[in-house]
């Protein structure tokens, strides 16, 4: 897999290339700022991006702004923006905007280079990744009427993972549960809140996310 | 017309007076004839012809109408000079009126209406020891007097014969009206002393003219009482009558000062407009003030200016005063009181001269207004300056401490553990970096949360509706965002409303144990109106340093913060922010 790193922060751009490369990742080329990362793609598109959110020159929400840019120009490369904010805000605007593979995660769990990894490559294959702090506040939230109140424990933590990206088969290798069961717990959970099954995993997770967040 | 009437009978009454005497047949001492003519008419013809002048001049008052009757009942004495028993019996009868009207005018100077009870029982016992005395007195062997030498009741003023002694009755009817008089004395001085400077104006004239009469009275009476030597008495006799004369002036003095003031209002103006005036200077409001409490005699007129919009008045210097604590006359415009003078009650009797006064400076005080406004607005500022450098210091501190215990702290933690780490075996080296692992995870969370706290990025970059509805996932009750506007208005205004949001959920979280929040941003004007209801305790401290910052922060965007909480229904915190 082909990856180019995007972040003002040498120290940190760096450091995540190394981690990459170590974990046999082909990091094609390391920039530090959006301008830069946009002229990179268009010279040799590879299979995903890492950008941060907050880069040259306003320092608020460049990686955004590229990565939306990224979704029109090459639908095809996977963006994954890191940042410092737990935002659902930010996270739907990224997965709403791209068709193809998005996803937002928080910049500290790149000490976790396994889920960094894992994160690309779901990406790349035009995958949805929601961080699960985003997720957690979503369905932490304190309503008055909460219809989350009403899903069983397990209904609720396959409504997670769902909201995070993964799909029935990473959803049971997370919570160790056949995909059948998965399957069986989804539906259970959409049918008491009133959702309809989405076509593909990644509406589905659209889906998910607009509803907590409504 | 009638006071045409008045004066011939006046004249007509004179002429009778006079023949009286002259033809009445008692034989008078023809030196003492046209000395009592003279003083007697004098005196009569003072009091109606200024009693008259009075009434046209001042119909609101009565005082001009007893000198009328005070005139009649002086020459209504004299009928007791004409020799028959009916003239006898009513001259007797009419003789100590004048004394009962007098008694009357100068107690109820210069309303000429009785006010209090005092005034009312000395009026009452003036009376009763006219007519009522004079009968028993008639009854009892007042027969004496008549047939023999001059006619009695002093009408002409003549030493008593050396063998006269003053019986029983005499002397107890002296006492009474001695004592009589001096509580008319006391009574008058007594309330001179409790007016105020404009009232002790109108007052003195009379008042002084008066005492001079009732000491002169008094003397005499007591010189009967003490058997002083009869010349004494004559004199003294005399000299009282002299000043009843001059008397009706001073009344009528007293009764016109105010009047007299008018011509003062013209000379205000001409003070106000010119040099000295210093408009707009520190010392225009003294220099205005000072004006207006000599035009009206009441160096304790005090000047307050309404503050727009509200029922607050405040003086000059911007400080809040209670109006009504005494005599208000307001100032309107367009119906609308603009300001207020405070002065003394005496000068609620003169309207017409206290709304002359104030229309004379009226100009002057509209801008007076504007300018204690603006010094309010002034004063209201600085205080908010003040509080806004001190919030903005204690937030610094905040910060700071919350750095030393959380992140900073955590940091160190990691590093001792780095530090530990090097010197481990590989089972407990897993165990420390594992641990540091740990307080690196917790640090960042605490600094995320830090950093969000001090400004939240994503109210710049998204606007209120997603900033708010942040706030909503995140807090530790139920929210509900009922409105939010789509559009972006200004971002100090976006600022101002989130934080009056964020605050009044963390004081509902906080302190109100709500179990729910209402949030609503709607236009109201050329702005916005955030308002945010809870349903918990209530009772929250509007001037607590939360809801005081906040109501600080709206302010210096020309807008308002309204806090209701009262105690057991919740908290609705209405802040109208304008736009422009």
């Amino acid at each position: 897999m082909r990856v180019i790193v995007a972040d003002d922060a040498v120290l940190f751009r760096v450091g995540v290339a190394r981690l990459l490369a170590d974990a046999g990742i082909e990091v094609t080329a390391e920039v530090g700022d959006a301008e830069a990362l946009l002229a990179a793609v268009r010279a040799d598109p590879p299979d995903a991006v890492v950008v941060d959110i907050r880069m040259p020159p306003t320092h608020t929400t460049e990686g955004l702004d590229a990565a939306r840019t990224l979704a029109a120009e090459h639908p095809g490369v996977g963006v994954l923006v890191l940042s410092a904010h737990v935002e659902p805000h930010y996270a739907l605007a990224l997965v709403e905007s791209d068709t193809g593979g998005a996803g937002y995660l928080l910049k500290e769990r790149v000490a976790d280079v396994e889920e960094l990894t894992d994160a690309l490559r779901r990406v790349a294959a035009g995958g949805v990744v929601v961080d699960p702090s985003v997720v957690a506040q979503l369905v932490g939230r304190r309503r008055v009427r909460n219809p989350v109140d009403a899903l069983s424990d397990r209904e609720r933590d396959v409504l997670a993972v769902m909201a995070e990206g993964r799909s029935n088969h990473g959803i049971g290798e997370r919570l160790h549960l056949s995909e059948k069961t998965v399957e069986a717990y989804a539906r259970s959970a959409f049918t008491k809140l009133g959702l309809h099954a989405a076509p593909d995993d990644n509406r589905r997770v659209l889906a998910v996310l607009a509803y907590l967040r409504a | 017309m009638t006071a045409r009437l008045v004066s011939v009978a006046a004249v007509l009454a004179g002429v009778a007076a006079s023949l009286a005497l002259v033809r009445g047949g008692y034989t008078v001492p023809d030196e003492l004839v046209a000395p009592t003519l003279v003083l007697s008419l004098a005196v009569a013809w003072s009091f109606v012809g200024v009693g008259l002048v009075a009434r046209r001049r001042r119909p609101d008052s009565r005082t001009g109408v007893l000198m009328v009757v005070f005139g009649f009942a002086w020459l209504a004495r004299f009928v007791v000079a004409v020799d028959t028993t009916p003239a006898f019996v009513a001259g007797v009868l009419l003789g100590s009126v004048a004394l009962s009207v007098f008694v009357q005018l100068l107690v109820t100077f210069p309303t000429g209406r009785t006010e209090s009870t005092a005034q009312r029982v000395l009026v009452g016992v003036g009376w009763l020891l006219s007519v009522p005395l004079d009968a028993v007195f008639l009854a009892v062997g007042a027969q004496r007097g008549r047939g023999d030498g001059p006619p009695p009741n002093g009408l002409v003023i003549t030493p008593s014969g050396g063998e006269f002694r003053p019986d029983v009755v005499d002397l107890t009817v002296q006492a009474v009206v001695v004592v009589l008089l001096m509580s008319v004395l006391v009574s008058v001085w007594l309330r001179w002393r409790a007016s105020g400077p404009a009232a002790r104006r109108a007052l003195t004239p009379g008042l002084v003219g008066g005492t001079i009469v009732v000491g002169t009275l008094l003397v005499e009476r007591t010189a009967i009482l003490l058997l002083l030597p009869p010349s004494a008495g004559v004199w003294l006799a005399w000299s009282a009558q002299v000043v009843l004369v001059v008397w009706p002036a001073a009344l009528l003095l007293g009764l016109l000062r105010s009047r007299l003031d008018r011509s003062g209002v013209g000379r205000l103006v001409v003070e106000l407009g010119g040099a000295g005036a210093g408009v707009g200077t520190d010392t225009a409001p003294e220099h205005l003030r000072s004006v207006v409490a000599r035009t009206l005699h009441d160096p304790t007129v005090e000047l307050v200016h309404r503050l727009p919009g509200t029922e607050d008045y405040v003086d000059p210097a911007g400080a809040r005063v209670e109006v009504g604590s005494r005599a208000v006359t307001f100032l309107e415009r367009d119906g609308e009181p603009i300001a207020a003078l405070l002065h003394d009650p005496a000068l609620t009797a003169e309207p017409d001269l206290v709304e002359a006064v104030a229309a004379g400076a009226g100009l002057a005080l509209e801008n007076e207004r504007l300018h204690a406004e603006v010094r309010h607005q002034l004063r209201e500022v600085r205080a908010s300056r003040a509080r806004l450098v001190e919030a903005a210091d204690a937030a610094r501190r905040r910060v700071e401490r919350d750095l030393h215990d959380g992140a900073q702290q955590r940091l160190v933690a990691v590093g001792l553990a780095l530090r530990l780490a090097r010197n481990e075996s590989s089972d407990q080296l897993d165990a420390l970096l594992a641990e540091a692992a740990d307080e690196l995870t917790a640090a960042l969370a605490e600094l995320r949360e830090l950093a969000r706290g001090i400004y939240p990025p994503l109210l710049t970059d998204g606007g209120l509706a997603p900033a708010l509805l942040s706030l909503a996932e995140r807090a530790p009750l139920p929210v509900v965002l009922t409105d939010v506007p789509a559009d972006r208005p200004p971002e100090t205004v976006e600022r101002t409303c989130y934080f009056v949001v964020s605050e009044a959920l963390t004081n509902a979280a906080k302190h109100a144990a709500a179990t729910k929040v209402e949030v609503s941003v709607v236009p109201e004007g050329d702005g916005l109106r955030v308002e945010v209801v809870d349903d918990g305790l209530g009772g929250a401290d509007a001037d607590g340093s939360g809801l005081r910052g906040l109501a600080d922060r709206v302010a210096a965007l020309g807008g308002s913060l309204r806090v209701e909480s009262p105690a057991g229904r919740g908290t609705r915190v209405t802040a109208s922010v304008p736009c422009g």
